[in-house]
């Protein structure tokens, strides 16, 4: 770590970047502990470190193994939670994590593949199961149109009201026309 | 019932409906041709035949209104009612073992405050629970939430909700990507997608609240009667803070008995629906309550708004019957706290009830149904016509003052008008007061004479001059309401927007700019008028007075009755108050209980509230999981979509969230691949070559620890 550090390549504000990089993401993903966030920066950093000397993107180049690291552990805890036929929802599966607060107080089971005890993994699958979606059948019930007189309708129907009787149309539209031009005559008195 | 006693029933009720129709007919009738005698004794010319249609026109509501009152008044006081829903069958709280069938609690919500709305659902959760009846009832959390914000929160509630109460399956949570046809089409999706598992739904508002026992009588209702198609309930007013809210609810609780009781006198199993607070048979509404689309474009064509009375209608011409259980309690909703809530809330509803015209005149719907959507209607159409009876009024007393004749007046033309054209007026006048005031007079009478209703309301003298509180409030902004109504009317036929620039943003009360902004139009009209009126004839002014009065203190109105410590102080003194606040019911108290409890979210700094929600999502791997445990998998996308998408999550992280429109913001949330990759990108990307904004979103995010992880 030391030689890493001390070579010409080596910038201490990307390191410093870095490392802040790397607690946020693991305060992220749920390590509470300030002290455990910061020895497992340190490692990720000297990791990051020795297999890329260059602090040239160093942050993203952490970002990444912090992200992978998390993951794996994450899908490793996953495949013990369940059997070999089942397949897991990954987004409820972290969720029943968070839930259970398995980061938070087990944050080797994540970043160090260590080994879940058996009352946190039933802990863990009971919150899986709440949060699993109830499945609730879905049938499209459809709906019958309905129909509604609109006003074509009602003047369509009028007129055929009124199809074979032309007297009645003319007086209709006569007494119609009568009425208009009384209303005017009236208020232009 | 057995059919003897239903047939007894619907001739009471038939002989009930005359009898409203003909007093109303009648009262209409004879306020009319004292008001034409009155008129024609100073001759007529088209300006007064103009102002004896409009006051016939205005009177028929009055009178509807005045004679729903009388015979409401009457049942109450008798306590005996032609046809009631609720006394036909022994409903018994404890008898919970009479259901059999799944209900369906439906709570839509668009861009509602999270907190509040999933406190109800807490509340109701609870409630049924200790009842022992939740096994039958399934809660569907029907999301239409645009902002990001709101739509995040909801998401962590429900999760926190289903934690809770280890709700597995009981409480469902729905997020539209389109929020097509807005309530009657998220419920018609539930519809859709859920409805054939269900017996009944029951729907609620954002601020609605059903305590366990009105849930399960509706339910039992329902189960008893297979002809019913809904059973609405006449929920109470609860939650006011403010003076304007305060003098609502006391109107609302101390009058409404009175009121449902009238109103279910004459509509009985023709009632309506008001789109929440009720309760719904499922397969009649599925087959037959498919909304039509109107004919032309909005805002009186196209979708229909207000859903609710059509609904209604569509369930009673499938044979349905639709009841007002006016007797069943504790069903509760909250209301808007300002006049200018109050007027923003009528906007909407304005729009909404005139484009039932289309199916009031044109549509084939049962009679009775027709008369609630004209009701509707004239709640709004009454506005621009009582201000088109002041013009003309004051155009007729114009007309005569600037003629300088002398006055003939005219004999009565029927012998029973009063003798003197003074007297004559003075009748008019009393009518007209009568029709309006009675109602509050009757409430008054119950108050001196009911023991048990006037014990609800503490002391029956504060009761009593709480009523006139009211009646002096409301008088006073009836003409700013009225102005209000008539340009939302006249917009919504013009096809205008009415809009107020000035947003009470974060503020809990009106501030004076933003009333100055609404009401300085109501005000010079006001003065205009005053002035007119003054120089027309001082008498005139009088006579207009208290209208007058309402405008030029619309803006210091609109201001003090938004406060709300005026109304603390009314309320600890005991007046204004209703019995939810004496002695409020469990369901109340656990409400307000849950929403006085601080906040437990973390609140974000100015620049980062907006996309709050946005940023949580992105940053926090926890509230990611949950957002995408809701989103659809979609497997076929077409690739320009899929283009368009990946090039706004570039433009996001390239230049931050205040770049891109909510449209745009909510395409990003919807896509569960681009949120996945966004988390990624935003977290591996150097701090340097981060933009401003997702520079001090990590920072402050990390600093606050808002990280759901470490608030759980």
């Amino acid at each position: 770590m030391e030689a890493v550090m001390q070579s010409k390549a080596f910038n201490t504000n990307d390191a410093d970047s870095a490392y802040h990089r790397i607690d946020a993401l693991l305060r992220a993903y749920g390590i509470k502990n300030a002290a455990i966030r910061g020895h497992y920066s340190q490692r990720i950093l000297q990791e990051a470190l020795q297999q890329k000397p260059s602090s040239e993107h160093l942050e993203s180049y952490v970002a990444q193994i912090t992200i992978a690291k998390i993951r794996q552990g994450v899908e490793q805890l996953a495949t013990h939670m369940t059997t070999v036929d089942e397949t897991v929802d990954m987004d409820n599966f972290y969720l029943a994590l968070q839930r259970s607060k398995i980061p938070q107080m087990y944050p080797d089971v994540i970043l160090a593949q260590e080994t879940l005890n058996q009352q946190a993994m039933t802990l863990v699958r009971k919150h899986y199961d709440i949060q699993a979606t109830p499945s609730i059948r879905r049938i499209s019930m459809g709906a019958s149109p309905l129909r509604f007189d609109s006003i074509d309708e009602v003047t369509g129907s009028t007129s055929r009201l009124l199809k074979g009787k032309p007297l009645l149309q003319i007086l209709v539209k006569g007494l119609f026309g009568l009425l208009i031009l009384t209303i005017i005559y009236q208020f232009s008195k | 019932m057995n059919t003897e006693s239903q047939k007894r029933s619907k001739q009471l009720g038939l002989m009930a409906r005359i009898l409203f129709f003909t007093s109303f007919i009648s009262v209409l009738t004879i306020s009319t041709l004292l008001f034409y005698d009155l008129i024609q004794r100073t001759g007529l010319s088209p300006a007064k035949w103009t102002l004896i249609t409009l006051y016939s026109v205005l009177t028929t509501g009055l009178a509807f209104g005045f004679c729903q009152s009388l015979f409401g008044f009457f049942v109450v006081l008798i306590k005996r009612s032609p046809r009631n829903i609720s006394e036909q069958i022994k409903i018994d709280a404890e008898q919970h073992e009479l259901i059999t069938c799944s209900v369906a609690l439906l709570f839509p919500v668009y861009n509602e405050d999270p907190e509040r709305f999933f406190n109800g659902i807490n509340a109701t959760y609870e409630a049924l629970s200790k009842a022992g009846i939740i096994e039958h009832f399934t809660i569907f959390i029907l999301s239409d939430s645009t902002d990001s914000n709101r739509w995040v929160e909801e998401e962590k509630r429900w999760q926190a909700l289903t934690h809770r109460h280890h709700a597995k399956t009981k409480i469902i949570y729905r997020h539209r990507t389109n929020n097509i046809n807005q309530k009657s089409g998220n419920v018609s999706d539930f519809c859709r997608r859920w409805g054939s598992l269900f017996d009944y739904m029951i729907c609620f508002d954002a601020d609605s609240l059903m305590s366990a026992e009105c849930i399960l009588k509706l339910v039992q209702l329902i189960e008893a009667n297979p002809q019913v198609g809904i059973i609405q309930t006449a929920p109470s007013l609860i939650g006011a803070k403010t003076l304007f809210a305060r003098c609502q609810q006391f109107a609302n609780r101390i009058h409404g008995e009175i009121s449902s009781a009238g109103l279910n006198f004459w509509q009985q199993d023709n009632g309506n629906y008001w789109g929440h607070n009720a309760i719904i048979r499922v397969q009649p509404f599925i087959e037959k309550c498919a909304l039509p689309e109107l004919p032309g474009q909005g805002p009186l064509g196209g979708r229909v708004l207000s859903h609710d009375f059509v609904e209604a209608a569509l369930m009673r011409k499938a044979g349905y019957e639709v009841w007002l259980a006016h007797e069943i309690g504790e069903s509760y909703e909250e209301l808007p706290q300002t006049l200018l809530d109050f007027a923003q809330r009528d906007r909407r509803w304005c729009q909404g009830n005139l484009q039932h015209s289309w199916i009031a005149i044109f549509g084939r719907i049962p009679f009775l149904s027709r008369i609630h959507m004209l009701n509707g209607i004239y709640a709004y159409l009454a506005a621009p016509l009582w201000l088109l009876f002041l013009s003309t009024s004051t155009l007729i007393a114009y007309s005569w003052e600037s003629s300088g004749l002398t006055q003939l007046i005219r004999p009565r033309a029927f012998l029973q008008s009063p003798e003197t054209l003074q007297s004559h007026g003075l009748t008019v006048l009393v009518g007209t007061l009568a029709m309006l005031f009675l109602p509050k007079v009757f409430t008054s009478i119950r108050l001196l004479f009911d023991n048990s209703f006037r014990k609800t309301f503490g002391s029956g003298i504060r009761a009593f001059i709480s009523v006139l509180g009211e009646i002096t409030f409301f008088t006073l902004i009836a003409p700013s309401l009225m102005l209000f109504h008539s340009a939302f009317v006249i917009s919504t036929l013009t096809g205008n927007r009415v809009v107020w620039n000035a947003q009470n943003r974060g503020l809990n009360y009106t501030t004076w700019i933003t009333a100055f902004s609404a009401h300085i139009g109501q005000t010079l009209v006001g003065v205009f008028w005053g002035i007119l009126a003054w120089k027309i004839n001082p008498t005139l002014f009088y006579w207009m007075s208290p209208v007058i009065l309402g405008w030029l203190a619309s803006i210091p109105l609109s201001v003090i009755s938004s406060h709300e410590d005026f109304s603390e102080w009314l309320r600890a003194k005991g007046f204004l108050t209703t019995p939810e606040e004496i002695s409020p019911p469990a369901i109340v108290e656990k409400i307000n209980f849950d929403n006085s409890k601080p906040t437990t979210e973390p609140q974000p700094i100015e620049l980062l509230r907006d996309d709050f929600g946005l940023l949580q999502i992105i940053l926090d791997p926890y509230i990611l999981a949950l957002h995408l445990h809701f989103l659809p998998n979609r497997k076929k996308q077409p690739s320009e979509t899929t283009e368009r998408i990946r090039k706004l999550g570039e433009t996001l992280l390239s230049a931050g969230a205040p770049t891109l429109s909510t449209t745009e913001k909510n395409r990003i949330l919807n896509d569960p691949h681009t949120l996945s990759r966004l988390h990624d990108q935003v977290w591996k990307t150097p701090e340097a070559e981060l933009p401003p904004w997702w520079r001090l979103a990590i920072n402050r995010y990390n600093r606050q620890s808002s990280f759901v992880a470490e608030l759980g």
